[in-house]
Order: structure tokens, then sequence, then C-alpha cells
């Protein structure tokens, strides 16, 4: 009898504890509770303006804004695929590099929807 | 899925490895062929010995300076399995057959369950792992802020290969951390994926069943037994310190909780042949057994428990400050308790009990502890300071001891109401030569004081975290109560004789209010959990969060320093795991409250105001001499402050998290 309980306590165990691996595995991608996105700089500590949109919601269709102060230098849209990530270049903005960028600030704006987003660099 | 699948075994062969197969074979050693122990008390102690064994054998490579690898700790757990199997094979021959079948006889009638019994118990433990599973389910993942301190520790221990000094903080202690690490070696696991959460689940059903076979041995009664199954197990299953506990990450309670039964259970069982007049012949009633193979024989097993507890207690003491703080009253109680009731026969209890205590094993194994203790490995709470901490007058609000109401909150109204009956009936009741109602009653008495009137005791603690500790005492006396409430045959242990013939209305009104009490108990039990499934895992914040710090561990390095607020982004503590640079790296900006006049932290303002005012000159003097240069923060609160200062770059930003770099 005392087997039986035995047997039944370890049984029991690892069912539950296998249900409860199989929900903790979707911690160790990072591939979960996907419903949102976000924007960063590649090189946060340098003057480098690459840029990233990381899309982990259901919108796909992105407007981006490159603001030199207040002043818009460049925008677009890009589809970017749920779960997919979008690099930006600075090299491929003209009006970036052909500009003094002292003293300015520069900005991304990135909106989907109703929502928006922003980061920057002051130099 | 072959991958999840291949990780749930690895999983698996590394628990049984390290947390059953050393106690199990060091039980095969030491009891060798003897029935002492049933076959399901064996399986339950295995657990517990395991876990200190492999304590000890971590703290033997960290004195000879021998790396903690995955080699290693396979080669020392076999060594030493292999050495216990050893000993049991070969030198197993030593327990005469009349030993055998003495222990035998008691055993199989204590542990041989009724097949209603035994379905009752199947029932009571599936419920019992059901409700916890299910909670846990939602609340697995990795969030709790006491999870994420503990399992960088953890994984220091898993990339370092040495034991940590834990930079000197007496907060943490090691024998919380070595499994963790050890599984985490053996099988290269994620900290985040959920099997932290499972081990101490584990752990916790565990201590669960511990205290079903301590109750079962105190009590004589499977009854009772079962029903603390129910007290403990089932009601208020998710609740502190059940399984919030487990998915909070509270390490040292839910080992505690584990260890301090057991080392009970061991201590119990030595001074169990005090009590042997039903089980065998008396030994304190003035006959002259001395010589007597059965007294040899009891004793003999009485100086093997008596090592175990001692080693248990060491192992407790490694483990958790608090539980092993809260063990020392007890125990402080319990001795003289037993002895001042016990006082007609007090010069025979200590004759045989000397006999025990001075023994070689328990000697050896009293002495081996200390040397571990003293100079081995050194636990890092073991200091003048700490004691100052844990002794005097209350220094906080929250340790000047907990009202009633404060109790039944803590422990749920049933069990304290019941337990307070079945303390009552114990007295009542109390069988002098039983050390198990003495431990009972010392365990729950010094408990309610030290979490009531910690003053008396000149104890500075705070008094909600011991209160969590009674709901174990108080779940066997509930099952008690119960028992003693609902079998009318047992009023003649209360009283010395039946208080009536039982007629057809006192049986009728028994009856109903069985079934009126059993209502309240298990509809406030059960809803109790059923409340705490109405909270959800934030996801999205915490994957945000996970996101960010492997964006920050990318892109910066230990130069870099980096704050971050513990207010308003979700499972921030785990982002030193990402990281790796230190206990206090990233730096934190605590509760607003612990920046007040009496908070922890009073005298540390950096890290305030280096995110709620970054602009003022007192951060800008912060900012210079502790060299920060990321912040982190949650842009919906504290985003306007660092957008008006040109010096602050904002680098990163999803829905939950800004990055802001100073230049």
């Amino acid at each position: 009898m005392q087997k039986k309980l035995i047997i039944f306590i370890v049984a029991l165990f690892i069912l539950s504890s296998a249900y409860l691996l199989s929900v903790g595995s979707k911690f160790e991608t990072l591939n979960f509770g996907k419903n949102w996105w976000s924007i960063y700089f590649v090189s946060p500590k340098d003057n480098s303006l690459n840029f990233v949109i990381e899309n982990h919601s259901g919108k796909t269709n992105f407007h981006y804004v490159i603001l030199i102060d207040k002043e818009r230098i460049k925008e677009a849209d890009e589809n970017i695929r749920k779960d997919g990530l979008l690099e930006f270049s600075s090299r491929n903005f003209q009006e970036l590099n052909s500009r003094n960028l002292e003293n300015k600030k520069i900005t991304i704006e990135v909106s989907t929807g109703d929502e928006k987003k922003e980061i920057y660099k002051n130099f | 899925m072959l991958n999840i699948i291949q990780n749930q075994i690895l999983f698996f062969l590394a628990v049984g490895f390290l947390m059953f197969l050393p106690g199990f074979c060091l039980l095969l050693a030491v009891f060798r062929k003897s029935a002492a122990l049933s076959t399901l008390e064996r399986f339950i102690i295995s657990f517990g010995l395991s876990i200190i064994v492999v304590d000890f054998i971590l703290f033997t490579y960290s004195k000879l300076n021998i790396g903690i690898t995955r080699i290693s700790i396979i080669l020392g757990v076999l060594f030493f399995s292999a050495v216990c199997f050893s000993i049991y094979k070969f030198l197993g021959h030593g327990v005469s057959n009349w030993t055998l079948r003495v222990q035998n006889e008691p055993e199989d009638k204590l542990f041989s369950f009724s097949k209603n019994q035994f379905i009752l118990i199947l029932l009571l433990l599936f419920l019992t792992i059901f409700i916890k599973t299910a909670y846990l389910s939602t609340a697995i993942a990795p969030t709790a802020t006491d999870f994420g301190h503990h399992l960088y520790w953890a994984k220091t221990i898993a990339e370092t290969h040495q034991l940590t000094s834990y930079e000197g903080m007496p907060d943490f202690i090691i024998g919380e951390h070595t499994m963790f690490a050890s599984i985490n070696i053996l099988t290269g696991l994620n900290f985040l994926t959920g099997w932290p959460v499972v081990v101490l689940f584990l752990i916790n059903l565990l201590g669960i069943l511990t205290v079903f076979i301590l109750t079962l041995r105190i009590f004589k009664n499977k009854l009772i037994a079962i029903l603390t199954l129910l007290f403990l197990g089932v009601l208020f299953a998710v609740a502190s310190p059940q399984a919030k506990y487990v998915s909070g990450g509270v390490m040292g309670n839910i080992f505690g909780n584990f260890l301090m039964p057991l080392a009970f259970y061991f201590y119990y069982r030595t001074f169990e042949f005090l009590n042997s007049k039903n089980q065998y012949p008396p030994l304190l009633l003035g006959e002259d057994v001395a010589s007597s193979r059965q007294e040899r024989a009891l004793i003999k097993n009485s100086k093997t428990f008596l090592s175990l507890a001692v080693f248990t207690t060491f192992g407790l003491f490694y483990t958790h400050h608090l539980t092993s703080f809260i063990f020392l009253f007890i125990f402080l109680l319990l001795i003289p308790l037993f002895l001042i009731v016990n006082y007609k026969d007090v010069e025979v209890v200590l004759k045989k009990s000397a006999k025990i205590i001075f023994s070689p094993q328990v000697l050896g194994i009293f002495v081996l502890g200390l040397i571990f203790f003293f100079f081995v490995f050194t636990p890092t709470y073991v200091n003048t300071k700490a004691v100052d901490t844990a002794v005097g007058a209350a220094t906080k609000s929250t340790r000047v001891g907990l009202t009633i109401t404060n109790i039944k909150q803590t422990v749920g109204e049933p069990r304290l109401a019941l337990g307070f009956l079945g303390f009552l009936l114990l007295i009542l009741t109390f069988r002098r030569k039983n050390f198990g109602y003495a431990l009972l009653a010392s365990w729950t008495f010094m408990l309610f004081i030290m979490s009531s009137f910690p003053n008396l005791l000149f104890v500075d603690l705070p008094s909600s975290r011991i209160g969590n500790y009674l709901s174990y005492p108080l779940a066997i006396l509930s099952a008690f109560a119960f028992y003693t409430v609902f079998r009318p045959e047992s009023y003649e242990t209360l009283w010395g004789k039946k208080l009536c013939e039982k007629p057809y209305v006192m049986d009728k009104l028994l009856k109903s209010a069985f079934l009126i009490l059993l209502a309240f108990v298990l509809v406030t039990g059960l809803n109790d959990s059923a409340q705490a499934f109405k909270k959800q895992a934030e996801l999205t914040q915490l994957n945000q969060t996970f996101d960010v710090s492997k964006y920050l561990a990318d892109n910066t390095n230990a130069n870099d320093q980096i704050l971050k607020d513990h207010n308003y982004i979700t499972a921030d503590s785990w982002m030193k795991l990402f990281f790796m640079r230190g206990y206090k790296y990233p730096q934190s900006r605590g509760f607003f409250s612990r920046y007040e006049a009496q908070g922890s932290r009073s005298g540390e303002i950096c890290t305030l105001v280096m995110i709620s005012s970054p602009g003022s000159d007192e951060a800008k003097q912060c900012f210079s001499d502790t060299k920060t240069d990321f912040l982190v923060i949650n842009p919906m609160y504290d985003a306007p402050q660092f957008q008006k200062l040109p010096e602050f770059n904002q680098v990163y930003m999803s829905n939950d998290i800004a990055v802001y770099y100073r230049k």
C-alpha cells in the first residue's frame, strides 16, 4: 500500500511538474506575452543614429519620421511583420549625413495606429 | 517540442540524482536492514537528507578548492552514495531478526491504511497538488522579486564554479542556493524557465508529507494524520506560506518548513522509546530491562535518529536563519517543558537520554557539524551584527507583534479556531511521556508568543514572517481537535469516562455539527485559494523587462552603471541575471517608503533623486559619484523629467520601458 502511495505521489508530481515546466519553457526564448513593440538605437553610447523597430504586436504598418530639432528631414512607411524587426542605417539618410548636427537634437518618431514612440540623441 | 521533453527528462533525472539518491543511500547505511522506518518515511526523508548531503559535499569542495562542476558534482554524489551503499551491502547483517520483527510489527500496523483511508489520502493529495499546480501555472512567470535575488546567487555559484560569500551580506544563506546551482550545472537549464518553481513546489509538498508522518507518529492515529493533509495541504493551499511562497521564491521559508518538521520528526523518534508503553515493553516502570535486547535495539535506533536529527539541524542552520532562530526558541521551551512534565521520572529520562546523547555517533555528527560550521564553511549570518539585528526591542512597527485578527488572516479562520481548540485539548489530554505532545505544545506556543508578543522574548524580527510558521502546528492541532470532537469514543481520553451513551439525539446533533463545521472549513479554506486565481501574470511587461535587459547587457559593460526602477517595472530584480555583474548591479530605486526617515534606504538618497529629479544639484552630484550613465524607467511615470534635460538621450522605448543614457 505504501508503495502504491509513493507511486501515486511521484506520478502526480511528475505530471503536474511536466505541465508547469511546459508552461515555464516559453520564458526561455522571450517568446511570450507579445503585444508590444519597441524602438531603440543600435549603439546607445556613441553618435550613431542607426536604429531598430522591433515588432511584437498585431500591427504591421509602421510610419517613421526623422527630425533634426523640429525639422522633418525624412519620413516613410514600413511594413514589419509580427515578431520581426527592421534595422535602419543612418548612412541611407542623406540629410543626416550632409548636415552639421552639432548642438542638434535628432529624434526618431515611430507610429502605428494610435501609438507613437520616439527616441532621440542630443548632439 | 522534442527539446522541451528532453529538458524535462533531464530535469527529473537531476532531481532524482541530487535530491533523492544520496539521502536514500544514507538511510540504507545508517539503518541497514532495520525496519525502524516505513517505506513511505524512507521516501520522504531521503529528500531532506539529500539536500543536506549535497550541501556538505559542496562545502567540502569549497574548502579543498575543488571547482563545482558537472563532473565534480556527479562524482561527489556517486562517491557518497557508493560508500553508503557499500556499508549497507557489506555491514547490513548487524541487525538481528528479533529486532526486525519487533520493529516491523507496529510499523506495519501504523502505515497500513484501510481501503477508505487510502482513497481519502489519494484524494487529499490529488487536491493538494491539483490546486497548487493550477495556481502555479498562472504564477510561474519569473516576476517575483525574492526569486530574482535568490536565483542571481544560484547562477553566480553555477557560473563561477565556487560557493559565494554573498558580498558580505547576511541576508542570504548558502543552503538556499546550492541545490538550484547544482541542478543548473547538471542540466544547463535556463533559470528563467520555471524549473526553480517546480523544485520549491516539490520541497513544499515534502514539508506537508513530513508533517503527515510526524503526526502519524505522535498520535499513532491515522485519521488525525489524514486530517492534517486536509488542513495543511488542501485548505489554504495557495495562501502564504504555501503556493504563494513557492511562486514568490520565498526559499528560506519553504526549505525551513520542510527541514524544521523533519528535524522535529527525528527528535521525536529519538525520544519515542520513552513513550513505548503501548508498542514495546515498558522502559520506565522500574522493570529491569536494561540489558534486554529490546532496549538495546531501541536505544541503538534512538542514537541513529538523534544523529540524523543533529545532521538535519545543521542542514537547517545552513539553509535559513529565521527558521533556525525559531527552531532554537522552540527547543528552548521544549526541553524544560518535557523535563518538567516528567519530573517524577526525570532521573530515568536524563539517564537514558544521556546514554543516547553522549554516544559516539551522536557526538561524532555534532563535532563534525561544528567543524564544518566554523572551519569549513561558515554561513554569512553568523556574526554579532546579525544577532543585534534579530534580538532586542522592536525597531519597526511591523515587529511589535500580530493581533488575533492578523493571525486569523495569516493562518485562516478555521485553522486558528480549531487549532486553538486543539491546543486546549492537547493540554487536557497531555501525555507526559509522549515527546510529541511537548513538541507540539512548544512549537505552537513559542510561535504564538514570538509572533504576537515578541517584546516578551526580545525578538526584533518581522512578526508576520514568524506568524506564517504558525499554520504548520495549527494544522496538526486542527486535525487533532476535529478528530477529538467528532469521535465520541475519544471523550474517554478527555474525561476518563464517556460523557453519555450517545443517544439518538446526541448522535444527530454531532453529525449535523460535523457537516456544518466541515462545510465552513472547506468553503473558507478553498475560497481563499480561489481568490488568489484572480491575479494574472503581467507577461507583456515581463517580456519587455527581459528584452531591455538583453539590450543593455549587449550594449554596456561593467564600467557602465545602470539604475533601474523597482516601483514601476515588472520583474526588475531578474534583470541582474542578464548582467551577472554583482548583486547590486544594476542599482535600484526602491519603494518610496524606504527612503523615509525610518526606511531601510533613508541614508541612500542617490537612487531616488537620480530618477525622480535628475536635473537637481543633488542628482548631479550623485551621477558624478556613482558614475551612473543608464537609467531604466517606466515612461508612463518617469519620462518627463528626463525629456527636458539635454544631457540625456532617450535610447530605448517600448510600451512600458524607457532607457536614458547620460552623456
